[in-house]
């Protein structure tokens, strides 16, 4: 009987080994990182015991930007999908000034397919005097400690430009206009999608939904030939207007932007050059 | 080497051996000479008189042979490659046809008609058939042209002809030569044919050169019959066709190659003892290719290509029945499914290059089933009538095209049913006199600029068109009415018709739109529009006296509103020709007017204007001389004698036609 006993133990102390084997390799496994992003930072966040990394889909560039962010236990190296993050962009210069870039937390607590979502908005590129920090604290959920994790990024001007700044005709406002779609332009229908902050202060960018926005999509090699059906960006929320484009034609096009309050124009001296 | 070099040495050799063969003396008698067996045969009116005093002159294009047939007019945009138009019908509206094969142009500006793919030196019949009435090829509102080629026949003995034929013209500087050989046996025959044609810019009326006009091309045809037994023919056949810088002085662009190869295999049974007297059944396969661009447009803002492709896969299978003593019986089964594809590339300067799909990846499927009885009731009473059911099935096939079209709408499949029925009743009085009336219902599927064509400009009216997957079927209801007279020395034909159309297919403006091409007006989309009318008449007189005197003389006018009342485009003003020819023994000499009223009520919303009256004086003379078994011809001819100025109703813009032009045409044909 206790032979039995003790194999009985022993065949259990196995399966559970054997679950938690796969458990772990199931969850390293389970969630890849997709092959079409890269790395853009890692470190640790100090107090969560939890490991960061920092993922995009390119190099990171003035604009608005979508980050997707891995976390793992330090210890075991396990995928953690419950935590709470919140982010920070802060550019230091070298005379000492800061200034923030708008940041969109993670909706959700919960990781979708093993990543956060976030994005994030720079403003100024990198320079020899200037780096900009992304840091984030972070609520591992599993162990409910709290840390926080920051680490210098580099941010590039891309060409074509996807975001520009302006001062409102109207009210003088500091604008900060990013183009988030169509990222990558198709022949035919496109969502056309903008973010809208206005500059409160140095360290604080609020998303705005005070303004009409206009468009027009063009072809300049074209005597401005331009493109049919499209549809104005609407507020959606979070400083997201969304709207439609049409590509009828593969070829350098101009989508030239207006920003009114009401009927008062606010700009219409910026445009966005897409290429398709 | 390129090709047309390697056209130019294959037509040289065999133009040597021609100065060979006239060496030999032969005894046989010739059986086939070149244009003179061309049958051109007018359904409804008897106007064989007609065609057969036209058919004696040397044409060099088939597009001059066929701007003679009554009721058939030709859309010129350049001095090559003209659209074939039936009364005020054409495009979608008719069937052309070659030897009963489906072949749709590549080129969205359609320069490359199906008439450009036969040339006279294998050009065997043109089967015109007005109206609905001819929708054996397929359904239709505005009737069939059918273009059979020659092909090689087998005979009890073993024979061989050998035609060459060149023509020189004064007002192109232009050189066509021809060359054709056939070998016929018991067994199996085989037929060869030639052709290049070289035209720089012609001149109009008073000297003018018109830029953009000239036109390099080549022609190979070839086929072989073979007989597997008394009652069983395979015919192969294959035409090959190259053009090059084909210039376009009414459009914006200017063909730079186009390439057509059209091949079929057709298996023949003759039943001459049996209700089933004979049956053809045949499959067929044609590629075009077409490239077209505005690289000698000094004054185009910006170069640009447009490539297109059209391949065409199809099969029909033909019955004839006698039912009895009276009876005889069509039944035909078709079915044929079309590819077509073009786009545009357009070269800024220092940018990169801006593409689009100009008519997106779309397959055209067809299927249909026809049925004629010619019932000869009494020997004066005849009743004929056809019925045709057919159903099409169109689809863009591509993503690149669904996207692009995306903009506009997601549904771009569609199918139609089109149905065609007519029925034909003739009387053949005392006195020569007969009498022909025709109602008919026929219905037309739009075309594939029509449904899916996307900004494709449209020099007649400078706008760009966008096509319309939502079209209906165009319909007809028709009636026609032929009164004749003919006895051994004159001829009378006079044919009046009335045709209600349904759904009739035009552009429309669309707001909102700006144009791709530079410089045009705007963008119109293809809509249906409730009601449109045409009417109109044609007439024949034909004398034809003991002493050698003919006389040959045409008319015909055509009327039609759509419902706002504007005017249906293309109709004709009233527009003769008037012929008399003299014969002597083998000479022959002939002149001709060929002459028009002003055309001063046109739809200028489709970019219509008006044409002068203008009146043409040709003259033309002929010597043939036969010695054996070899004929030797030529032909002098003075086409528009006055060097007047003149432009028809059917062309393109402003350009005027070809002034004063000295043709001269000689041939060689030789037989055993």
């Amino acid at each position: 009987m206790k032979t039995f006993l003790h194999t009985g133990c022993a065949l259990i102390s196995i399966w559970l080994l054997l679950q938690v084997s796969a458990c772990k390799k199931e969850n390293t496994t389970l969630y890849p990182i997709p092959a079409n992003l890269k790395m853009i930072t890692s470190g640790y966040a100090m107090g969560a015991a939890t490991k960061v990394e920092v993922y995009a889909a390119n190099d990171l560039f003035i604009g608005y930007n979508i980050i997707h962010i891995a976390l793992y236990d330090s210890v075991s190296n396990m995928r953690i999908t419950q935590a709470q993050i919140s982010l920070n962009a802060l550019m230091k210069t070298g005379s000492g000034t800061s200034q923030s870039g708008p940041v969109e937390n993670p909706t959700s607590t919960q990781a979708v397919n093993g990543l956060f979502n976030a994005a994030v908005v720079f403003t100024k590129p990198t320079a020899s005097n200037s780096n900009w920090a992304l840091s984030m604290q972070v609520q591992n959920q599993g162990n409910q400690k709290t840390g926080s994790f920051a680490g210098t990024v580099s941010v590039v001007q891309p060409s074509p430009a996807k975001a520009y700044s302006l001062i409102a005709k109207d009210d003088s406002a500091s604008l900060f206009v990013c183009l988030l779609q169509p990222a990558t332009p198709q022949l035919g229908a496109n969502s056309f999608e903008v973010t809208i902050y206005r500059q409160i202060s140095p360290m604080n960018f609020a998303p705005d939904s005070s303004y009409n926005v206009m468009i027009d999509a063009e072809m300049p090699s074209m005597s401005g030939m331009n493109s049919p059906n499209y549809v104005n960006p609407v507020y959606t929320g979070n400083g997201h207007y969304l709207g439609k484009v049409d590509f009828i034609m593969s070829g350098e096009w101009q989508i030239n932007m207006s920003l009114l309050h009401n009927t008062a124009l606010a700009d219409s001296s910026h445009y966005f050059d897409l290429s398709l | 080497m390129d090709r047309k070099y390697l056209y130019l040495i294959i037509l040289l050799i065999i133009q040597l051996n021609a100065v060979r063969a006239q060496q030999c003396d032969s005894l046989c008698s010739l059986k086939q000479v070149d244009l003179s067996d061309v049958v051109v045969s007018c359904h409804g009116p008897n106007d064989d008189p007609q065609v057969s005093f036209y058919k004696q002159n040397r044409l060099p294009t088939t597009e001059e042979i066929l701007g003679r047939i009554q009721g058939v007019s030709l859309i010129r945009r350049g001095n090559y490659g003209m659209e074939p138009a039936l009364r005020c019908y054409c495009g979608s509206q008719i069937n052309s046809t070659l030897n009963g094969m489906k072949i749709f142009s590549a080129c969205t500006d359609k320069m490359d008609p199906i008439t450009i793919y036969i040339e006279p030196n294998n050009l065997e019949a043109v089967d015109v058939t007005q109206g609905a009435a001819g929708s054996k090829y397929g359904s239709t509102i505005g009737g069939s042209m059918n273009m059979d080629i020659k092909e090689a026949q087998c005979t009890p003995q073993r024979e061989i002809y050998f035609t060459t034929a060149s023509s020189y013209s004064s007002v192109n500087n232009g050189y066509n030569g021809s060359v054709s050989l056939s070998s016929s046996g018991p067994k199996a025959s085989f037929r060869v044919g030639v052709v290049y044609r070289k035209a720089f810019d012609y001149k109009e009326g008073g000297g003018e050169t018109v830029l953009h006009s000239g036109y390099e091309k080549g022609n190979v045809s070839a086929s072989a019959s073979f007989k597997l037994n008394a009652n069983q023919n395979i015919v192969l056949d294959y035409i090959g066709d190259m053009g090059w810088n084909i210039g376009f002085p009414a459009l914006q662009m200017d063909t730079r190659r186009a390439q057509a190869n059209i091949a079929s295999a057709s298996y023949i049974t003759q039943h001459e003892r049996k209700v089933l007297k004979q049956t053809e059944t045949k499959v067929y396969f044609n590629s075009i290719y077409h490239l077209m661009d505005n690289s000698q447009r000094t004054d185009a803002p910006m170069q640009m290509t447009m490539p297109g492709i059209s391949y065409t896969t199809g099969m029909y299978s033909d019955i004839k029945l006698a039912g009895g003593k009276n009876n005889q019986i069509d039944l035909r089964g078709d079915y044929y499914a079309n590819y077509t594809q073009a786009s545009m590339t357009m070269f800024p300067e220092n940018q990169p290059v801006n593409y689009m799909l100009t008519l997106p990846g779309n397959l055209r499927q067809f299927a249909g089933a026809y049925g004629a009885d010619e019932w000869d009731i009494t020997q004066n009473h005849i009743l004929k009538f056809n019925v045709r059911n057919e159903v099409m099935h169109t689809d863009l096939t591509t993503d690149a095209g669904k996207e692009q079209w995306g903009v506009f709408t997601a549904t771009t499949a569609t199918t139609k049913y089109l149905p065609s029925v007519s029925v034909q009743y003739s009387w053949l009085g005392p006195h020569h006199v007969s009498i022909n009336l025709t109602g008919a219902y026929g219905s037309s599927a739009p075309g594939g600029n029509q449904l899916y064509g996307y900004y494709l400009f449209t020099a007649l009216d400078n706008y760009d068109y966008i096509g319309n997957p939502a079209l209906r079927s165009e319909k007809s209801l028709q009636g026609d009415v032929n009164v004749a007279y003919r006895d051994k020395i004159v001829g009378l034909s006079v044919t009046g018709y009335y045709h209600k159309l349904y759904d009739y297919i035009i552009g429309n403006i669309i707001n909102g739109y700006s144009p791709v091409t530079i410089g045009a007006y705007g963008v119109k989309q293809y809509f249906n529009i409730p009601e449109a009318f045409i009417t109109g008449s044609e007439a024949s007189v034909s004398v034809n006296l003991r002493q050698g005197f003919q006389s040959m003389n045409t008319f015909n006018y055509s009327y039609g509103s759509l419902s706002d009342g504007s005017a249906v485009p293309m109709l004709s003003p009233l527009r003769g020709i008037n012929s008399v020819r003299y014969s002597y023994k083998d000479w022959h000499i002939q002149a001709e007017t060929d002459w028009a009223l002003a055309k001063d009520r046109v739809n200028t919303s489709v970019g219509e204007i008006t044409s002068p009256a203008y009146a043409l004086l040709n003259l033309r003379t002929g010597y043939r001389y036969k010695y054996k078994n070899n004929i030797w011809e030529a032909n002098i001819s003075v086409e528009n004698v006055l060097d007047a100025k003149y432009r028809e109703y059917s062309d393109w813009g402003t350009v005027l036609r070809p002034g004063r032009n000295f043709v001269v045409y000689v041939s060689y044909s030789f037989g055993k």
